[in-house]
């Protein structure tokens, strides 16, 4: 069912479920999608409207950068169905096994699930975000492309796949089909603006909300449920815990400081690196292509594109965060010292005129409790204070992804014959970083309520009845774009919140 | 082989470039005129055929490398010198051009590299675009 908050709810109105669900994005829709038919009442609120959003609805999502300076946080993400899936790429990986243990030289990194544990959601989420049912298994990708990798014997460098979603728009896919459940009610121009508390503070006992679409006088409204899950962006549901301070001043289920902390985002740098190399065969495995692959059960149309990325040996004999690097043939190398053409000289025996290919890395980033979501003194049109995203980088970060880039360099001549530019600035790698729209890491999973926000199961630490989905979840980023995850995840949730296991 | 003490060899190099070092090395003196110029001619064409006759692109990387001190920072000035040696004592390009291309394979292999202007290179490429420079710049 399919209400608008403006017209079908008073002003005062309690509405009532057994499970509450904030946020109509990738994570909310995955939830609401896996929950229907289940034998629960849902109740989805979603800021926005049906099909677009407007500037002001947008206002809300306004705020301060104090960190680096990027896409403004209004123009990162989209307030309405579907949420941000609206405007996503459909870039889909799932995160390498290696990302969910401990890495000692990575502070704060491991997972309290394994990727075994997850591998069963990455299926489903595969079916959600129409990837097919094709595995994830680099072997079974590479023998159905037509490409060889390049170069045939990777050692320290391998490649691995992305593949792309149409892109699902979860607006217009699954909105319909949540309307026609009976037992889901998705709300519209519903704005989630408090999490209050019962009396002990160990349950969300409702949500204040407010009917707005960005114009006129907000209407009050409640819901109460059994519980609670946030779904409502990676920055947003750090702002809603932090903002909810009426009754503790350190926000809600922020007993260990880390709401907020930790923000992480997969810095991409376009076009940064450069290589030549002499004789380069067919680059096809690393540019978009379709493949066919039988599944046991039909034929499937699968996109593809390779990418190098370090070995998990590489990664911890560097000691690197994980990265991959897209490859882009044809692509000019920015050095104004010593050009490719210049540099081409160094091969010319073997080959006259080298490839050029340029390099797009996109890096994960170590938690680091200084990059974070807080709030600003200013307020919204409701009333919640806005953002101040404080995104930084450690410097470590880009030490070390120089020091795989030149490892990288070796690689390159070693088994390519080629010679790798990496930009840098003394010891440390040196691009501005631009921002994926991947918010991650602001209520981190963790072991014990001490180092984090929620547990395995994805459930607050402190609050028995709240639960969180999306990426803000995730303690480290890997290099993987996180939307496949999150809807890995959030199928998983739905599992725990159906069976209690 | 010929070998030249390091001190010499490297101010030789750097004052007077691959000449000084032919100079510095004495082998014009024990050959006569014609013998001389035709080792000399190998000698250069050792470094031109390595380039494929690019010199004046690889005189570029030299001088950045040179400005920058990238061999010298990266503790590879014995590749200097011994690409140095290599060329000074070709009599003739072919087995001088496979051992500085064995050399270059031997230190990726190790994986010694030097970075010039941001470029992954090999201390022996860098040492040949050196004398590149110092080739051209006279
Ligand atoms: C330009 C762009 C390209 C991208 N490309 C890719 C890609 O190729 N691959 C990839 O993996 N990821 C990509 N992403 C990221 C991807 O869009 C997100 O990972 C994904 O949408 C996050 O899902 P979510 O459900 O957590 O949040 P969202 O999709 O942002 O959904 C949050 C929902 O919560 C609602 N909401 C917020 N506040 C409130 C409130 N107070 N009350 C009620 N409702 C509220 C919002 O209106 C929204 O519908 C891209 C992002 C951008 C911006």
């Amino acid at each position: 069912m399919l209400f608008n908050a403006l017209t079908d709810v008073a002003e005062g109105q309690v509405l009532k479920a057994d499970v509450c669900i904030v946020g109509s994005g990738a994570a909310g829709m995955t939830l609401a999608l896996a929950l229907q038919g289940r034998g629960l009442s849902v109740i989805v609120l979603e800021a926005g409207g049906p099909t677009e959003t407007t500037e002001a609805i947008q206002d809300a999502y306004r705020g301060r950068m104090s960190g680096i300076r990027t896409w403004e946080p209004h123009r990162m993400r989209r307030r309405q169905l579907g949420g941000s899936t609206t405007d996503w790429a459909g870039w889909c990986m799932p995160l390498e096994r290696e990302d969910f243990l401990e890495r000692p030289w990575i502070p704060r990194s491991g997972w309290p699930i394994t990727y075994d544990e997850l591998a069963p959601y990455y299926a489903l989420a595969n079916r959600i975000l129409e990837l097919g049912d094709v595995p994830w298994d680099r072997d079974v990708l590479l023998a159905t492309s037509p490409h060889e990798p390049w170069p045939s014997a990777p050692r320290e460098y391998e490649t691995r796949f992305f593949r792309f979603s149409p892109p699902t728009r979860f607006g217009p896919k699954y909105g319909p089909v949540l309307a026609a459940a009976n037992d889901v009610a998705i709300y519209l121009f519903a704005n989630v603006v408090e999490i209050v508390l019962d009396d002990a503070r160990k349950n969300v006992s409702r949500l204040e909300c407010r009917a707005y679409a960005g114009s006129g006088v907000p209407v009050p409204f409640r819901v109460e449920a059994a519980r609670f899950v946030l779904a409502m962006g990676g920055i947003e549901n750090a702002r809603i815990l932090l903002a909810s301070r009426s009754q503790e001043p350190g926000g809600v289920a922020n007993g260990s400081g880390f709401v907020g902390r930790c923000f992480m985002e997969h810095p991409h740098y376009y076009s940064s690196a450069g290589l030549i190399a002499p004789n380069v065969p067919d680059l096809g495995l690393y540019l978009r292509h379709a493949v066919e692959v039988w599944t046991g059960a039909s034929t499937q149309k699968v996109e593809l594109m390779g990418v190098w990325a370090p070995t998990a040996a590489l990664r911890e004999s560097l000691g690197l965060v994980d990265f991959t690097i897209e490859l882009s043939p044809g692509m000019e190398i920015d050095n104004e010292m010593i050009g490719a053409n210049t540099a081409s000289a160094l091969l010319a025996r073997r080959d006259e005129r080298p490839e050029r290919v340029g390099l797009t890395i996109r890096a994960e980033q170590t938690p680091d409790e200084e990059s974070r979501v807080m709030l600003s003194e200013e307020v919204d049109a409701l009333g919640v204070p806005r953002v101040d995203l404080r995104w930084t980088i450690r410097r470590e970060d880009d030490v070390a992804l120089k020091r795989a880039l030149v490892a990288a360099g070796v690689f390159v001549a070693r088994t390519l014959g080629g010679r790798l530019f990496v930009p840098s600035e003394g010891d440390r790698f040196d691009w501005t970083p631009l921002p994926g729209g991947h918010h991650m890491g602001t209520t981190r999973m963790a072991a014990n309520a001490r180092d984090g926000v929620v547990d395995r199961n994805c459930r607050c630490f402190d609050v028995e009845n709240l639960y969180i989905a999306g990426s803000s979840v995730f303690p480290t980023g890997g290099s993987a774009n996180p939307t496949l995850t999150i809807v890995a995840l959030a199928t998983r949730l739905a599992d725990h919140l159906l069976t209690g296991s | 082989m010929l070998r030249l003490p390091r001190r010499v060899l490297l101010r030789a190099l750097l004052l007077e470039g691959t000449a000084g070092i032919i100079a510095a090395s004495g082998l014009p003196a024990c050959v006569s005129e014609k013998e001389a110029e035709s080792s000399d001619a190998a000698r250069l064409s050792v470094l031109s055929g390595y380039f494929d006759g690019r010199l004046a692109e690889a005189a570029r990387i030299g001088r950045v490398s040179l400005s920058n001190d990238a061999l010298q920072a990266a503790g590879h000035l014995e590749a200097l010198e011994r690409s140095a040696e290599i060329i000074a004592s070709a009599r003739d390009p072919g087995p001088a051009l496979a051992e500085l291309d064995a050399r270059v394979e031997a230190e990726l292999a190790k994986g010694d590299v030097v970075e010039v202007a941001g470029w992954i290179l090999s201390p022996t490429e860098v040492a040949l675009c050196i004398l590149a420079a110092r080739q051209l710049d006279g």
